[in-house]
């Protein structure tokens, strides 16, 4: 294996990993639509969402074998403490996507020197990937916490009865009891109301803010793809969701509410109604990330999701720490007490590009 | 000598980092090693679960009860399904001891060649008619449901059953096996016409035919 140019990367048996190009958009998304473990995050809609917001450099790269495309590798250049981390920063999973025929294993051989000495590749991945020859590639992997996903194999309705535990259908009742209701958000004005409410949940819990920009990004760039709920109380937002889809899946990507009203139960609200509006087209939806230990896992637990653990795989291996969130964890009981300078205007932003989780 | 002892201690400090820096190193190598190793293994291991995952998630819902409860969910099915299945076998045996008094009382002599159709019975349904008869001559039973008939050769016939199930599908389409006293065939329905051309044969001009069940 040998690097050849910049963004060119020969890998044996022929296959090189290759720099994306304008032309080669289509057969991006051909690939991504018609293999069975992509997400929203390898789409082209994440990617022009991202550059839209964010000063990243693109490491979105093309695996040719004999001159035919035969996978992608999603990637952006972000800050790292020293170097640059080359990752698919702000979700869950950013794992190569291969034809059924193409071996893993020299594609992530490629990978891994596909970066400059003090430059750390991260790869976010989850068991559906099957993506196997992590150890033999010289990848070190470091666990980053769960997802929990839903099949959508049956009426919303026996979903309901039979998957959600009892706790959320009262809950559900609650909400509707209290006056909630939901609206799918069509225009930006309500993409600023989701904001509003995202800020607000981002300036609680003391975490940096990402730009409104970049929900605007996603609303303009997914389409359809991008739906947001909020639940709405006398005509004012008290929760809301942002779902993103690609495929047979959607994820919940995004969630906020108003602290104010959560005796009227906004989240199982929400997620009742996303889980149903994705049972009309989907075959299961992603609750994203979340640490094993918090009330947000009891939270989504409630939803009869199966559990899976999420891990970044990390080049080189000894810069495991990279793609570690427990870091931003043990500083919690610090950033609530700084959450005003941490979620400031200007602050916010640009802290969450470099820290791109 | 104060700057020996600010030379050493700036050494100590250095190497104290030093050490400090390629422990945390190491220590991260070896964990992170161990962790995509584990990842590899598993993933490796659960080679079409996810599918296996959907699979029982579909069982269990065909089965209207959690996962967890597949178990014992499936064994009292398969307890339920063998219980039909004996009620089955046990209504069919009546049916058939019926049947065959009602043969003997109204139509059939024990010594007859005998063909009876079952126009909505099955192979199942003709053998059990077939023991319940125990004619003591050629005996061929037409199950019409699924094409398959039963040939017994009684004790004062002295033919073979399959050897006369065999002659008789010689030109039919279908298929014959079974022993001296018992044959079992099926094919279209042309076979039993063959069947009972090779009885009436057998038979001279005394073949009774009879037919039960809806025409």
């Amino acid at each position: 294996m040998s690097a050849t140019c910049e963004g060119k990367m020969t890998i044996e048996n022929s296959l090189e990993l290759v720099s994306l190009q304008d032309a080669d958009t289509s057969t991006w998304t051909r690939i991504v639509k018609s293999h069975d473990q992509s997400t929203p995050f390898h789409t082209l809609a994440w990617k022009r969402a991202i550059e839209r917001a964010f000063d990243y450099d693109s490491r979105y790269r093309l695996v040719q074998r004999d001159g035919v495309i035969v996978g992608v590798v999603p990637g952006f250049e972000t800050g790292g403490v020293f170097g640059t981390d080359i990752v698919q920063p702000f979700c869950e999973y950013g794992y190569p996507l291969l034809e059924p025929d193409v071996e893993s294993i020299p594609v992530l051989q490629a990978m891994a020197n596909d970066r400059g000495r003090f430059d750390t590749r991260i790869v976010k991945e989850a068991p559906q990937s099957r993506m196997v020859g992590y150890s033999d590639a010289g990848f070190g992997g470091i666990h980053t916490g769960v997802t929990f996903r839903l099949l959508l194999d049956r009426p919303y309705e026996d979903l309901f009865e039979q998957a959600f535990e009892t706790e959320v259908r009262r809950n559900v009742g609650l909400a509707h009891d209290a006056g909630l209701s939901v609206r799918t958000v069509s225009d930006h004005q309500g993409i600023t109301e989701y904001y509003n409410l995202y800020l607000a949940t981002m300036q609680r819990l003391g975490s940096p803010q990402f730009p409104r920009s970049f929900f605007h990004g996603l609303f303009d760039e997914f389409g359809t793809d991008c739906t947001v709920l909020l639940a709405d109380l006398d005509g004012t937002a008290v929760g809301g969701v942002l779902i993103l889809s690609q495929g047979s899946e959607s994820v919940i990507w995004s969630s906020a509410s108003d602290e104010a009203h959560w005796d009227r139960s906004p989240n199982h609200l929400l997620y009742s109604t996303a889980i149903e509006r994705a049972c009309e087209k989907r075959a299961a939806i992603d609750f994203g990330r979340t640490s094993p230990e918090s009330g947000v896992h009891t939270f989504k637990r409630q939803f009869g999701g199966r559990e899976r653990s999420l891990v970044s795989m990390v080049s080189p291996p000894h810069r495991v720490g990279a793609g570690s969130l427990s870091q931003y964890r043990h500083l919690e009981s610090v950033v609530t007490q700084l959450a005003p300078l941490i979620t400031y205007d200007w602050v916010g932003p640009r802290l969450k590009e470099w820290i791109h989780e | 000598m104060n700057s020996m002892i600010t030379a050493l201690l700036v050494a100590g400090v250095i190497l104290a980092v030093t050490n400090a820096y390629w422990y945390r190193r190491e220590k991260a190598l070896r964990d992170g090693l161990e962790t995509s190793v584990g990842w590899d293994e598993t993933i490796a291991g659960l080679d079409g679960a996810d599918t296996a995952d959907r699979r029982l998630d579909a069982v269990a819902d065909i089965l209207d009860t959690s996962v967890e409860d597949v178990p014992a969910a499936a064994r009292s099915l398969d307890s339920k399904v063998r219980d039909l299945q004996r009620s089955v076998e046990e209504t069919r045996e009546t049916w058939a001891g019926i049947a065959a008094n009602a043969l003997r009382t109204d139509a059939v002599e024990p010594d007859d060649v005998l063909v009876v159709h079952l126009v909505g019975g099955t192979g199942e349904d003709a053998r059990a008619l077939s023991s319940a008869l125990d004619q003591d001559n050629l005996t061929a039973v037409c199950a019409h449901e699924d094409v398959t008939f039963v040939l017994t050769a009684g004790t004062m016939s002295d033919e073979s059953a399959i050897a006369v199930a065999r002659a008789a599908m010689v030109d039919a389409p279908g298929g014959v096996g079974g022993s001296e006293t018992l044959a079992q065939g099926g094919g279209d329905t042309d076979c039993f016409d063959s069947i009972e051309e090779a009885l009436a044969e057998k038979a001279g001009n005394n073949l009774t035919v009879v037919s039960l069940g809806r025409n």
